[in-house]
């Protein structure tokens, strides 16, 4: 049975020689919208653009329309999907943002073939295949204009009534702690690209939020040793290095592990690197899901939930993380106690003012690497939240 | 307006998801222009969000890659939709077939999937036109990551008026 259906057309026509007016639909069962942009054909840069909107989900959707011009200047090239998703995408609709794309790449194309038109012309038996191998080689169709989703939603969850159900503690408020409070997850600029927070104004933020520690971990990125030496002496604070990899299983939180890991690694190759060099993994946000989606179709047991494969190469589940909704925090915490698994949190923080959210509380003081991790591996820890 | 000269560029691309039966379904992508005609199904398990199997047809293209992209498709089976599955995919094949129009027309079905579990929440909202606010406002409220991600949910609209959502604007 038919659940779902999206059409988009684009058309590309060229109303005078030197620009390319580009007329884009987007319609399914949720959103309908039409967007109309005038390209220049030289650059492929933006010259205008007006939308319309013929169906959306909230009645605040058209609030859309006034960042639509966000898009005027930008040319289709590298950088091009980056900006329309960060400027109308994230400020605007994602939709119309989605539609823009598709109708740059369109107009991409329509140029490609206006150029073939005119190479045809002294050569008639050309053939497009033969003019984009010889000649447009270096065009990739939809290198810069890919379309980045960023639907999230939050995934419900049951608990299956033949597994013995466990308290779960909630964290304690963090009040005159007398445990060693860190924050084992977040992210700093330039070092995440997703970041907008610079290293000294994590640890700042973190000593005014009264915590005793932090672990950075940007992704895909090795804090140089002497870094963290001289940011731990410079600040007086507890700065440890660690790495958030992606995996073909999901985002791991690595901590004793220095290999810079570039691309997707796989996570059985991972897990034999990490304990061979004594290491601790955790799975980031397993069940972090889309945004909007979420309805009873989701709805998964704690028992099917743990039948993930990334959990047979962890040691720990983050089960509070700042970034999660209740319920998938929820969710992550009954799947660890379901595996006994061990439970850690953190802040994921991207920005000021995030960090802290959630704490691993160790009993020992951290003052090095060595604490962090003996402490890790022994379970020696309470989770706290900040609120 | 001026009439439009014989020259015109035009592109079709269509996603449908099926149930194929009660844990699965089906995202196809179909994209028709000038210089393609391929199409792609993913099959999904539901609850799960798993990929379960990927097939795609390639009928004409201008570029040979996307024929190699179709003999990596296998390579992002058992990955499950959900963020991020895009950085996966594209690098869990190959560098010259990550920027191919199917690796793309692979994203453009994981979303498919997505607006299919929105519509069917869509259709438990009333269907009029003066919804009641608070209803969105409980659902920005129970996934405050909805904050600052749309005109619709930003500071100014009156689905995030008088709430504190200051944090959690940014996840990777």
């Amino acid at each position: 049975m038919l659940k779902y259906l999206r059409s988009k057309v684009v058309s590309v026509d060229r109303l005078t020689p030197e620009q390319l007016t580009v007329f884009g639909r987007l319609d399914d069962d949720l959103y309908g919208i039409q967007l109309e942009a005038i390209f220049s054909l030289d650059t492929l840069q933006i010259k205008e653009i007006s939308g319309k909107w013929h169906r959306w989900t909230t009645p605040e959707c058209p609030r859309a329309l006034d960042h639509l011009q966000s898009a005027v200047g930008c040319s289709v090239g590298t950088g091009f999907r980056d900006h329309v998703q960060k400027s109308l995408g994230r400020s605007g609709c994602r939709h119309f943002a989605n539609l823009l794309i598709e109708m740059g790449d369109a107009a991409k194309n329509a140029r490609l073939m206006i150029q073939f038109e005119m190479a045809k012309k002294h050569q008639p038996d050309l053939t497009i295949e033969t003019f984009y191998a010889t000649t447009h080689k270096d065009i990739s169709i939809i290198s810069e204009t890919t379309i980045k989703t960023i639907n999230e939603s939050e995934s419900e969850r049951q608990v299956d009534s033949s597994i013995e159900k466990k308290q779960i503690d909630k964290p304690s408020a963090r009040k005159d702690s007398n445990n060693f409070c860190m924050d084992l997850h977040l992210h700093s600029s330039p070092e995440s690209p997703c970041s907008t927070i610079r290293v000294y104004e994590q640890i700042l933020d973190a000593k005014n939020v009264g915590i005793n520690g932090i672990v950075l971990t940007d992704h895909n990125y090795i804090w140089p040793e002497e870094k963290i030496r001289e940011l731990r002496k410079k600040y007086a604070f507890t700065v440890i290095g660690g790495n958030e990899i992606t995996t073909e299983h999901g985002d791991i939180l690595v901590y004793g592990f220095k290999e810079n890991i570039k691309g997707i690694v796989p996570i059985k190759k991972l897990r034999q690197k990490v304990v061979d060099c004594g290491g601790f993994m955790a799975a980031a946000h397993p069940f972090r899901a889309f945004l909007v989606i979420g309805g009873n179709q989701l709805v998964q047991s704690v028992k099917d939930a743990s039948q993930k494969r990334v959990f047979e190469y962890v040691d720990a589940i983050e089960i509070y993380n700042g970034k999660c909704s209740e319920k998938e925090n929820l969710l992550a915490c009954e799947v660890a106690t379901y595996l006994e698994l061990k439970g850690i949190a953190g802040s994921d923080a991207h920005e000021k003012g995030s960090i802290g959210r959630f704490t691993t509380d160790f009993f020992e003081p951290v003052n090095t690497e060595s604490d962090f991790l003996e402490q890790l591996h022994a379970g020696s820890f309470s989770i706290s939240s900040l609120f | 307006m001026p009439n439009p000269s014989r020259f015109k560029f035009s592109r079709n691309r269509s996603t449908s998801v099926v149930s194929i039966d009660s844990g699965t379904l089906c995202s196809s992508q179909m994209l028709i222009d000038m210089f393609n005609k391929i199409s792609l199904d993913v099959f999904v398990i539901i609850p799960e969000m798993e990929i379960k199997d990927i097939k795609a047809h390639v009928d004409y293209c201008i570029d040979p890659v996307e024929r190699k992209a179709v003999g990596e498709l296998s390579r992002l089976k058992d990955l499950r939709i959900g963020p991020g599955i895009r950085k996966v995919a594209k690098g869990l094949v190959s560098e010259d077939v990550s920027d191919s129009q199917l690796i793309f027309m692979f994203e453009e079905a994981c979303q498919g999937i997505i607006l299919n579990m929105t519509r069917e929440m869509a259709t438990q909202l009333p269907d009029n036109q003066d919804i009641d606010i608070q209803i969105f406002q409980e659902m920005v409220k129970a996934n405050p990551r909805l904050y600052n991600r749309c005109a619709a949910y930003s500071k100014g609209s009156s689905l995030v008026e008088g709430l504190d959502l200051e944090s959690g604007e940014k996840q990777c």
